[in-house]
């Protein structure tokens, strides 16, 4: 019998050996990030390995730099327990579990965005920060001969323990995406395991921009929502969310009730592709909109959600204009 | 291009691993066989895979970074990239690239194709353009004609 003695004793697991650091976590119910299945292809589980463990594969060498290899990262599911094994999770990882939730809620936000709405398990409650997320596990299923699981960040405010909400944009012959759209009902059980991400609202006074397209919004309403929670009113908010026509806008009510209710924000969708954009929304690319609205950054921080493109852009613009990079943040793994 | 190819390409390469439909189709042919038939066709056409993927990556880019609007390009293509997000695991082994559709139509072939980050990848670094029947795969002589580079 092995032992796998994580951040420094914290925590103590124990392995039989002949099997991955990602498979021993997860019987402990440490499930790390991962969108391959523990095939070494995502790079998304990775650790930090300090003694023991097999040696690093040709699949590792790829996937991790030659800087991340002497700061002694590896793959979680690459790293075989062949004796004691001292490693360190990243600490978003301590305190993340698997939890059978049921579906309590579907409904349609766009003709490709669902919200899902899940309960937690009797008696159990979720603590996360607003703008992490969770992977939902879609079980074995047409060719799909295994579980597989994907990141989808929480929707929901942290407040509400007892609930996560989700925004899933269909993506076409998505292997989770379609079982969400086309085989999940109310009522049906489903695996969710986390909170992960460093995706968080940082304490300062800086005027707060947030840019988000698409299925982006959900971290930016959860961090709205904790905002309002915990009262912090002192900041401003600028809410830009980029669309490409009036189809692909979601609750737009609910944010117009919003900021009705606290001056402090100011939500401002764009469409890129729409000829009369009608009232309170911008025309044009977000990217466009954000550098229109802003002559300089002077007191700001920057918060993006969307695909690496549109991060990438925003990234460009906001930077352009003199906002350090220290001072944008989004997930890396989008 | 790859000297070795992973022991359990052919493996990685069946729907429900990777992706939900596989990368080979109907294909019943080994990776290496079709990468093989692949390459001879591009040379016979006196093509490069970089020249395919560079092409490849170029029309991307112009498609880019739009919210997702259909741009009109070259007087010739029209194209529209998806914006999706979370890494598309390689096959092969390298490096995890971004998911997001490229639908192009060409109007002077009158055809339509589909590809991504991934495909672009997969063609540059180790000449696969995926097994036939396969939704992502364009017949090589067809993609180059579409891409306007037939010489
Ligand atoms: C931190 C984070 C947070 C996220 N939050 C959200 C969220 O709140 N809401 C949301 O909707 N999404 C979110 N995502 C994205 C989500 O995790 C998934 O990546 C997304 O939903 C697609 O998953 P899927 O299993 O349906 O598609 P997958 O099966 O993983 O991928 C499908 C895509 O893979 C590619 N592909 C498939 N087969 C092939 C082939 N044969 N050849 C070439 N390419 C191929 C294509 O691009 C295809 O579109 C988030 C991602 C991250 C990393
Ligand atoms: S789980 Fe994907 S690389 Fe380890």
């Amino acid at each position: 019998m092995y032992k796998i003695i994580v951040n420094n004793g914290e925590q103590e697991y124990t392995s039989e050996g002949d099997e991955s650091v990602l498979a021993a976590l997860a019987r402990n119910d440490v499930v790390l990030p991962s969108a391959c299945g523990g095939r070494g292809r995502c790079g998304m589980c990775r650790i930090r390995v300090f003694s023991g463990g097999s040696a690093v594969t040709e699949l590792e060498e790829k996937k991790l730099t030659t800087e991340q290899l002497e700061n002694k990262w590896r793959l979680g599911c690459q790293t075989m327990i062949t004796d004691d094994i001292s490693i360190e999770l990243p600490g978003q990882l301590i305190g993340s579990a698997q939890y059978e939730c049921t579906v309590e809620d579907i409904e349609d936000l766009t003709y490709d965005i669902k919200g899902v709405r899940f309960r937690m398990p009797e008696g159990k409650s979720i603590e996360f920060k607003a703008g992490q997320y969770m992977q939902i596990t879609a079980p074995a299923y047409g060719k799909n001969k295994k579980s597989v699981y994907r990141a989808y960040s929480i929707a929901s405010s942290p407040s509400e323990k007892d609930h996560l909400d989700f925004c899933i944009r269909k993506v076409p012959d998505g292997m989770v995406t379609t079982y969400v759209h086309e085989h999940l009902n109310v009522g049906d059980k489903a695996t969710l395991t986390g909170p992960y991400g460093d995706f968080y609202l940082r304490e300062s006074n800086r005027e707060i921009i947030f840019i988000a397209g698409g299925s982006g919004l959900s971290p930016v309403q959860s961090i709205v929502l904790d905002m309002i929670d915990k009262k912090i009113n002192n900041r401003k908010v600028n809410f830009f969310f980029g669309a490409c026509t009036k189809e692909d806008l979601y609750y737009v009510e609910k944010f117009r009730a919003l900021e009705k209710e606290h001056s402090w924000l100011h939500y401002i969708p764009a469409l890129s592709n729409e000829t009369d954009v009608g009232e309170n929304c911008e025309e044009g690319l977000i990217t466009d909109v954000v550098d229109r609205y802003y002559p300089e950054f002077t007191n700001h921080e920057a918060y993006l959600c969307g695909s690496p493109g549109m991060i990438g852009a925003c990234l460009k613009v906001l930077t352009a204009k003199g906002l350090d990079e220290s001072l944008i943040f989004y997930d890396k793994f989008s | 291009m790859i000297n070795k190819l992973p022991a359990n390409i052919d493996e990685m390469m069946q729907p429900g691993v990777l992706c939900k439909d596989g990368f080979l189709g109907a294909d019943k042919r080994l990776v290496k066989d079709i990468i093989e038939e692949d390459l001879a066709t591009i040379k016979k056409l006196g093509m490069s895979v970089d020249e395919i993927s560079d092409r490849m990556t170029e029309l991307t880019a112009k498609g880019s970074d739009l919210m997702e609007r259909e741009v009109s390009v070259e007087n010739r293509y029209s194209i529209k990239v998806r914006d999706d997000r979370g890494p598309a695991p390689d096959p092969f082994g390298g490096s995890p690239q971004r998911k997001g559709d490229t639908l192009l139509k060409d109007y002077k072939t009158g055809k339509a194709v589909v590809w991504n980050d991934l495909t672009i990848h997969m063609i540059r670094e180790y000449g696969f353009f995926g097994g036939r029947g396969e939704k992502y795969r364009i017949e090589p002589d067809v993609l180059i004609n579409i891409l306007g580079l037939s010489k």
